[in-house]
């Protein structure tokens, strides 16, 4: 995609990927929510909470 | 926390973080998610992983980039960043293996006396949760911001 001054922005953007000098904020993040890496984390992750739950010792802190 | 670390690109709703690791192996593409695993306590999981030109993201290869620590600080910055959007509330994490998780534990040990500073971290061992000591081999850990 060009901009209209006949720039490649997508030439831009790697650009940018490839000098990050700053945190950027961006909405042009990945989703990643029906990735199936994180989903299976996510699912694994909620399995191990059901069984082992955080203690109320450290609930109250 | 103030040690060295990556710069990220930060996605609009603060629960996706990507970073690029630089070194021998060239760079890398670190992605970090957080996602709501419970509301009650309210809790979050932290993912971490590399993800490859195709898109896929994995955190089963050990990257041998030479920058551990530094991607370890970059994560920890995610946590920091990711607190200040949606409050102080535990934070679920563990690797893919048992191996990948004793990493994560080593470099928490590593970097403890920065960690300490900022986190309450708990380790999961032998059934139960307790607070984080060295030189032992946790099954995952919770992190919650001071």
């Amino acid at each position: 995609m060009y901009n209209t001054k006949g720039i490649d922005m997508s030439t831009v953007k790697k650009a940018v990927q490839d000098t990050l000098h700053a945190d950027v904020v961006s909405d042009k993040v990945r989703s990643y929510a029906d990735d199936p890496y994180f989903v299976k984390k996510t699912e694994k992750a909620k399995e191990f909470l059901r069984q082992h739950p955080i203690p109320e010792r450290y609930l109250k802190k | 926390m103030n040690l060295d670390r990556y710069h990220y690109i930060i996605a609009d709703d603060y629960q996706k973080y990507v970073f690029y690791s630089s070194g021998p192996q060239g760079r890398i593409k670190k992605v970090v998610t957080y996602t709501k695993l419970s509301d009650t306590p309210l809790t979050y999981n932290l993912a971490f992983g590399d993800e490859n030109a195709a898109g896929v993201v994995d955190d089963g290869v050990v990257s041998n980039n030479q920058d551990r620590d530094m991607v370890l600080a970059t994560v920890a910055s995610t946590i920091n960043l990711f607190c200040d959007h949606y409050g102080n509330h535990f934070i679920y994490a563990e690797g893919r293996t048992p191996v990948r998780t004793r990493l994560y534990q080593m470099g928490i040990s590593r970097l403890w006396q920065e960690i300490n500073v900022d986190f309450q971290v708990l380790g999961f061992v032998n059934g139960d949760w307790e607070d984080f000591q060295h030189n032992v081999n946790y099954e995952a850990f919770l992190v919650k911001r001071k």
